[in-house]
């Protein structure tokens, strides 16, 4: 299921909040929110959700077994499954096709193709399942004895699907004591409005024309092309912080606090800045697990360029079972090491305007080594950006026009001006008196504007007219 | 604070949950008359439909279609649209994600009901009362059918011999007689601009109170539409194969630049039929029309020519084909008020469209000269069908939603209609192929051809949908005669991969 559609908001929703603040005690409240959450993956994927029951299930119980043995090698024998036995499912499901084309491409070797539906949110739930198991392994996370308990962690549906990617320490607490309370019910609206706004009434409709301009065999001008890809990189960065945020929003209602994932990323001054603010939880993550026990940069500077690139490899992967990802996740090692070992003292020289913009070109270049799964279309795509085609097209014009407001939106919206106002609106409620009035009224009104015309938008998109029917 | 909490927290459930339950107790509309569509039913419950997933996608479907106020909320949302579609100047052009997957063409015809077998009997004397040529149509005698007194094409002799499936000599007749496709050469070239860059359509261009389609000539599928009917040719040596590409509104309406380049669609015209193999007979319908352009020979909401435009390519399909056409004034015509067609649908949610619901349409009719029944069926077998007048009655017609209007041309898009002319007796059958373009052609030519066998590949040899082999059937009927209509957005792998289906492998 989906935030963004009315049946998740007008009727999955209401009819969750009823059964869970209908229950007396948190352990019930935890049960309605665990069989909620798997009926919201049962939603979209009846079938797949015993396999995130059964990678929940062989972590929860490495994380017991782990905690019960007695020496270090038992608990490393345990991790060690728990890791093969996750990533195996993760890789059989995700990776298997992507494995067998490229061993066929070696000659002698011919191997068939099966077909494999990508379980939805296994990327993100493998992560956070195997989050735990290494926390108790390095005895970070305290061992959770309830399945049920720790099913509702792997599950819980604000986060289930397209993260955050929330690590066990971070709501082992929450998961046994926590307090729903009006503010913080109050303050996750808000939150989850904001990122449906996002979702709906601008990454939608920048998606609306990406592929008008971007597909191969449709537009082929400079313009058209520049156009598209700033459409694609608002699109995805409204459409993934949009969800975070209705993710984080969500959880607040239910008394979780989970960490933020996205930092105005289009604001960063190097790709360095970049990928502090760009999907926190998966950077983070990986250079929690990945990075930092590979040796990280205390093991000289050769193996410190080997790690960053495993990791930027991985990285780029866990996008995707397409080459055009790793290429992605491969760039920005490259430009990493750039900025850290080559041009770190000339970026200092730099303006920050200067900075600015050659980050952002890098990360734009980075978008259309992300849409082109095809390699050679991104070529003819770049060839295309440089020049190689008309300069400008009706198509792009039109588009240009068409949307010539929502880009500027888009622009602003993608800078911490929601940050500001956020911060006067709590100024203005510690000043009181009238003023705390005021600040409140123009919450209740943003909400409600947000929610209507996300609303109608919602029904729009199932507008669906045939030419004509039959009677 | 507390009460603002309270407020902000009422402000947002209560219109959740006032939502929630006035859906489950509400009573759920079946079809939305501004979409023209059918609304999605509660999905039947199996257990392999919730594991494949189909269940709570029916549901979803379900959902919102049902959703209260489902309609205030979607007239409510041109004005958000206004943000996203903004368009400056005299000429807009505004976006629109048409649904060009041929999914279905509209029909009167409900083949669910029982009652199909049998002939209704309201329907066909509705017809008979609003036909006052009938009792005049034994004086119009069929001779324009076979005289072919048009000198500058074929004799066609063809007709002369029509059933004889075995005689795969006859067509020789025709083919010696034609040359390829001479290319059509504007006449006025000083109205084109020299080029403009193609690209994707999915466009409406608005001129004033007119919406229409963009066009972009693509050569590889002009080059597809064609090699389909030399396939037909093919194999049907013995049938008379007839070309004609209708071109659209935008040709003759728009300002010159949007005719230029890979836009124009007379040389898509010209491409197409270049493309055609000797013995077919391309109609050149684009001159007609240029020459009638300032006559209401298109729709300003709708992407269909009227019938009047139809007329003018009738025209010139006797001229390429060797009858003699019958003059506008001898029909008798009338209009059906108040049509607003698939150009305001498209675009409904753009404030931009409101010129066009400000400002209908209205249908035009010319009533077929000779009498004829049609009957109407579900499938190739030609059993059980409904028959009717060609020309729906235009006082049903005009109690009909405003969008329904042009299904008053052989009451839409049906899989088959076999047209039986009860005057023309020259033994000359035709099959016809077609979109919804065709269907206000076809009763031009029922005063030409003693049988019409009207086919709408769309619904043909999909899923769950009945199967069609052309050759079989063009054999079966015993046809003579082949005329494929498409329009220019027809004239395309996207429509002709549907028509392939009906040949052979």
């Amino acid at each position: 299921m989906v935030f963004s559609t009315l049946t998740f908001l007008y009727f999955f929703f209401p009819i969750c909040l009823i059964l869970y603040f209908a229950m007396p005690n948190l352990r019930a409240k935890n049960y309605v929110l665990m069989g909620m959450s798997l009926l919201f993956y049962a939603w979209g994927e009846p079938l797949c959700i015993f396999l995130m029951m059964l990678t929940a299930f062989v972590n929860y119980l490495a994380g017991r077994q782990i905690a019960k043995a007695a020496d270090q090698k038992a608990k490393k024998r345990w991790l060690v499954f728990s890791v093969a036995v996750s990533l195996a499912f993760l890789v059989f499901f995700k990776y298997t096709n992507f494995l067998l084309e490229n061993l066929s491409l070696i000659p002698g070797i011919r191997l068939p193709g099966f077909e494999i539906a990508l379980p939805i949110g296994i990327s993100f739930y493998t992560f956070q399942a195997l989050s735990y198991a290494i926390d108790v392994y390095r005895n970070q996370a305290k061992v959770q004895h309830s399945y049920a308990d720790f099913l509702l962690y792997v599950s819980l549906f604000p986060q289930l699907i397209a993260g955050p990617i929330v690590r066990y320490v971070d709501v082992q607490n929450e998961i046994t004591s926590r307090r729903t309370t009006a503010e913080g019910f109050v303050i996750g609206i808000t939150r989850f409005v904001v990122g449906l706004g996002k979702k709906l009434l601008l990454a939608n409709y920048c998606g609306a024309s990406v592929d008008k301009l971007l597909a191969v065999g449709t537009d082929t001008s400079v313009l058209g092309g520049w156009l598209g890809l700033v459409l694609y990189a608002f699109q995805i960065y409204f459409d993934f912080s949009g969800y975070s945020d209705m993710a984080i929003g969500l959880g607040r209602m239910f008394g979780f606090k989970f960490l933020e994932n996205f930092n105005y990323p289009y604001i960063c001054d190097s790709i360095t800045d970049f990928w502090r603010r760009w999907h926190i939880s998966l950077s983070t993550w990986f250079r929690d697990y990945v990075y930092i026990p590979l040796g990280g940069n205390r093991r000289g500077k050769g193996r410190q360029v080997l790690n960053l690139l495993v990791v930027w490899f991985l990285t780029g992967f866990w996008h995707g079972a397409s080459w055009n990802f790793i290429l992605w996740g491969l760039y920005f090692a490259v430009l990493l090491m750039l900025e850290k070992f080559v041009f770190a003292g000339l970026m200092q020289k730099m303006p920050r305007v200067l900075r600015h913009i050659s980050a952002l070109f890098f990360v734009l270049m980075g978008w259309a080594l992300f849409y082109f799964e095809d390699l050679g279309a991104l070529g003819a795509f770049f060839a295309r950006l440089f020049g190689s085609g008309a300069g400008t097209s009706d198509l792009a014009l039109t588009l240009l026009e068409n949307n010539s407001l929502l880009l500027i939106v888009c622009a602003i919206a993608s800078t911490p001006l929601g940050k500001l106002v956020r911060s006067i609106h709590l100024a203005l409620i510690h000043a009181g008196g009238a003023l705390r009035h005021i600040s409140m009224a123009l919450r209740l009104l943003f909400n409600t504007v947000v929610m209507t015309i996300c609303t109608i938008v919602m029904v729009t998109n199932t507008y669906n007219p045939f030419m004509y029917f039959r009677f | 604070m507390k009460k603002w909490f309270a407020a902000i927290i009422a402000t947002f459930l209560v219109p959740i949950f006032a939502l929630f339950f006035i859906s489950l107790v509400d009573v759920d509309a079946t079809e939305s008359l501004d979409e023209n569509r059918k609304l999605a039913d509660f999905p039947a419950f199996s257990f392999p439909a919730l594991a494949k997933g189909d269940f709570t996608a029916n549901f979803e479907t379900y959902y919102s279609d049902t959703f209260p106020f489902r309609e205030n909320l979607l007239g409510a949302s041109r004005t958000i649209n206004s943000f996203y579609s903004l368009s400056f100047g005299d000429e807009d052009t505004i976006l629109v994600d048409t649904n060009k997957d041929w999914e279905q063409g509209g029909s009167l015809i409900d083949f669910g009901d029982p009652s199909l077998s049998t002939t209704t009997s309201q329907t066909t004397s509705a017809a008979t009362t609003t036909e006052p040529t009938t009792p005049a149509a034994t004086t119009t005698d069929s001779a324009p059918a076979t005289s072919g007194s048009d000198t500058t094409t074929s004799e066609t002799t063809t007709a002369t011999t029509p059933v004889t499936t075995t005689e795969p000599t006859t067509p020789a007749t025709t083919t010696t007689l034609l040359t390829s496709w001479e290319e059509y050469t504007h006449p006025n070239p000083g109205e084109v601009t020299p080029s403009a860059e193609a690209s994707d359509t999915g466009a409406i261009l608005m001129v004033g109170n007119a919406a229409m389609e963009h066009y972009y000539g693509v050569d590889s599928s002009l080059e597809y539409y064609a090699n389909c009917l030399n396939r037909v040719q093919e194999l049907l040596p013995h049938v008379q194969v007839h070309a004609m590409f209708c071109p659209t509104s935008i040709e003759f309406n728009a300002p010159s630049k949007y005719q230029a380049g890979t836009r124009s669609q007379l040389r898509a015209m010209n491409y197409a039929y270049s493309q055609l193999d000797v013995g077919i007979i391309p109609v050149n319908t684009w001159a007609k029309l240029y020459e009638h352009r300032d006559e209401y020979i298109y729709f300003r909401t709708d992407h269909h020519w009227t019938q009047r435009g139809a007329y003018y390519a009738y025209t010139a399909f006797c001229e390429a084909a060797g009858f003699t056409p019958h003059a506008l004034e001898e029909y008798t015509t009338g209009t059906v008020e108040n049509f607003v067609g698939t150009m305001y649908v498209y675009t409904k949610n753009y404030p931009q469209s409101q010129r066009l619901l400000d400002n209908p349409d209205y249908v035009e009719y010319f009533m077929p000269i000779n009498p004829s029944t049609m009957t109407i069926y579900r499938d190739a077998t030609l059993t059980g069908g409904a028959t009717r007048s060609v020309i729906a009655d235009p006082e049903y017609m005009a109690g009909l939603g405003r969008s329904a209007k042009y299904m008053m041309f052989i009451w839409g898009d049906n899989p088959v209609s076999h047209i039986v002319s009860e005057t023309i007796d020259n033994d000359r059958v035709l099959i016809v192929t077609k979109e919804s373009y065709g269907n206000a052609l076809v009763p031009y030519l029922t005063d030409h051809f003693e049988e019409i066998y009207v086919i709408d590949p769309r619904n043909f040899n999909g899923d769950g949908e009945p199967t069609i082999d052309l050759v079989e059937f063009a054999n079966r009927v015993g046809a003579t005669d082949f005329l494929a209509i498409n329009y220019a957005f027809s004239a395309t792998p996207n429509f002709m991969k549907i028509f392939n289906q009906m040949l052979p492998e």
